[in-house]
């Protein structure tokens, strides 16, 4: 799944992408008493792993929560240098289907480009089928599609040019 | 596409807790939103004043110092269309329910869902979008429905003016009376246009125009079958006036049975359609209007005294313009100019002894002969200047010493039938009541003088003199 995803944003932002394998949550972020991962806690390991002109980009596989958030599926500094992104209630047994791994690899495709997007400091975006478009549920997350609108893309262009 | 800077919104987060205010800041500024934080009610209430204002404030509940309701009520207080939300833990759900109660928007418990604190903020930016969609309406709805001005120099006009400013503010019904054509239904609707009830409907009924059957018919709506011919339902002028206000015009000439109705439908607020049995509310203002002497009417026991003080509880009389001639130039001028912009050409200048008779004359149709009068001359004169020569009234009042003695009886009484029903628009009852003769004699003159709409008080036609 993971190597699927990685060559999705870099075929969709041309980024080189590698995997590292790591245990987030292990050391204090993780909040036994509600079962959940604090992202507000993780965010900040995870920019000490980025080097000059990198981004890290961490995929949990327990559940989120930030601060005031019940849970959230990821979250990102805008215009910062780490995100994080939980597969948690992203995989289709979370709501009762049938495992489909395919399924899974998509969303989180999407919450990955989505979360990069922010790190770009870009803002949310109201076009329906842009990746960069709020999803509060899965149905939202199925509907966008694996992809930025040219608006999006041309600002990361942007971005990445001027930075 | 990312977020137009139309749309977003402009947020205050007040929470004493720096976690909830950077996580909100964060969350808030990655959809595009502009927001400012405060750690405390001070703090929000100067932010108000400097930054303000908001679309929408988040305020915590409990905070040292200011609590979140005292917050809130200086908020709307400064700001009554600002939309509160306030924040509160599981625990104090009934504070947030008191804090609906005072006027907050809407609340949400921490932690947040942020899903439901998504659609909260898309809630929030389209009552945002339809109230300034609103207020864009009722801008354009002033500069289109901005009645008619009341135009006049003299005290009695100002005095007018000045009892209109005062009555259309309250709920009282009006009664305006004062002679045929001078304004009684502009009046009306400048009560209404400066009242509550501006942007709801004005709603007309002419009285004097219908027949009893089919004003009951009009005032309070009819059910199917009610009558032969009532085929569908019918909802009255009442019901259309639901919010607004009802305009009674002539209401002197209703009959008694119509009389019980209305006080009852006036005092009860509520209807009930001919051939029906419910009562319908109706929520309405009613203003109306005579050229009658109403007392009169009263004493004489045609017009029921109950009916008189609920339509009379403040009366306004609009005076003759004979009565203020000093406003006639002003009036004649303005006609001029709106009737040749309606005929796309540029306004004539009125000559100064024209100017002068239009002053002297005594105007028995009041504005309206005024108006007609400048509108008739507008259509035969082409040119650029009026004269007395394009105001028949005035050379029949010129000429009257010499002229009149070369005419015939019959000649002048045609004449003054027709120039009476020009002033009054071909109101049969009104021209009866100037002439002062019965409805049936006018028709008869009408008739035997074959007079017709658009007829010139001087006709040149001989077959009408005799």
């Amino acid at each position: 799944v993971l190597r699927a995803v990685a060559t999705t944003i870099r075929i969709a932002v041309g980024l080189d992408v590698g995997i590292e394998p790591g245990a987030l949550g292990d050391d204090g972020a993780y909040d036994a008493h509600r079962g959940q991962i604090d992202s507000r806690r993780i965010l900040p390991r995870l920019e000490e792993f980025a080097t000059e002109g990198t981004m890290v980009l961490g995929i949990a596989d327990r559940d989120l929560f930030s601060t005031v958030f019940q849970w959230i599926f990821g979250e990102a500094h805008l215009g910062g240098h780490a995100a994080v992104v939980s597969t948690y209630r992203l995989q289709p047994e979370f709501s009762g289907a049938p495992p489909d791994l395919m399924l899974l690899q998509q969303r989180l495709s999407k919450e990955c480009l989505h979360e990069i997007g922010h790190l770009f400091g870009l803002v949310h975006c109201e076009n329906p089928g842009c990746v960069m478009r709020f999803a509060g549920t899965l149905a939202e997350i199925d509907s966008k599609t694996v992809d930025y609108c040219d608006s999006c893309l041309m600002e990361i262009a942007r971005k990445r040019g001027s930075g | 596409m990312t977020q137009a800077e139309g749309t977003a919104l402009k947020i205050l987060v007040v929470d004493d807790e720096i976690i909830v205010r950077r996580s909100l800041k964060d969350w808030f500024e990655e959809d595009g939103h502009s927001v400012h934080a405060a750690a405390d009610g001070a703090a929000a209430l100067k932010l108000q004043h400097d930054e303000g204002p908001f679309d929408v404030a988040l305020i915590d509940l409990k905070m040292p110092g200011m609590d979140g309701l005292e917050l809130l009520r200086h908020l709307l207080a400064a700001d009554p269309s600002l939309s509160v939300v306030v924040m509160t833990a599981y625990a104090s759900v009934d504070t947030a329910v008191r804090a609906l109660k005072e006027g907050a928007w809407d609340y949400v418990t921490k932690p947040f869902d942020p899903d439901l604190l998504s659609q909260l903020l898309r809630r929030s930016k389209e009552h945002r979008d339809l109230e300034m969609m609103n207020a864009r309406m009722r801008q354009s709805i002033d500069e289109i429905v901005q009645p008619r001005p009341i135009l006049g120099h003299s005290a009695a006009v100002a005095h007018v003016l000045d009892q209109i400013a005062n009555v259309a503010p309250t709920e009282t019904s009006v009664l305006i009376t004062g002679e045929s054509g001078v304004g009684k239904e502009l009046v009306a609707r400048a009560i209404h246009a400066n009242s509550k009830r501006s942007y709801m409907p004005f709603v007309v009924v002419n009285c004097g125009a219908l027949a009893e059957g089919i004003l009951e018919s009009e005032l309070f709506g009819h059910e199917r079958g009610a009558f032969t011919g009532a085929q569908f339902q019918h909802k009255g002028k009442f019901e259309a006036a639901d919010k607004g206000t009802l305009f009674l015009d002539e209401i002197g000439e209703i009959s008694p049975h119509t009389q019980v109705e209305l006080l009852r439908v006036i005092e009860e607020k509520t209807v009930i359609r001919l051939g029906g049995n419910k009562s319908i509310p109706a929520d309405f203002r009613v203003v109306a209007a005579t050229n009658r002497d109403l007392r009169q009417h009263v004493a004489e026991g045609s017009f029921r005294e109950d009916l008189f003080y609920r339509l009379n509880v403040f009366q306004i009389e609009v005076p003759p313009l004979r009565e203020r001639r000093e406003d006639i130039p002003v009036l004649a001028k303005h006609f001029c100019t709106r009737f040749a912009r309606q005929m796309n050409r540029l306004p004539p200048r009125i000559d100064s002894i024209a100017l002068r008779r239009l002053t002297q004359f005594d105007w028995p149709g009041n504005v309206r002969e005024l108006s007609n009068a400048i509108e008739r001359a507008l259509v035969v004169q082409k040119g650029d200047v009026l004269t007395t020569e394009h105001f028949p009234m005035l050379r029949d009042r010129q000429s009257t010493p010499n002229g009149s003695s070369s005419r015939s009886l019959s000649d002048v009484e045609r004449s003054h039938i027709c120039r009476v029903l020009e002033a009054t628009n071909w109101n049969i009852s009104e021209a009866a009541r100037i002439l002062e003769v019965d409805r049936g004699t006018v028709y008869n003159k009408i008739r035997s003088y074959k007079i017709e709409h658009g007829t010139p008080s001087e006709s040149n036609d001989p077959s009408s003199r005799e």
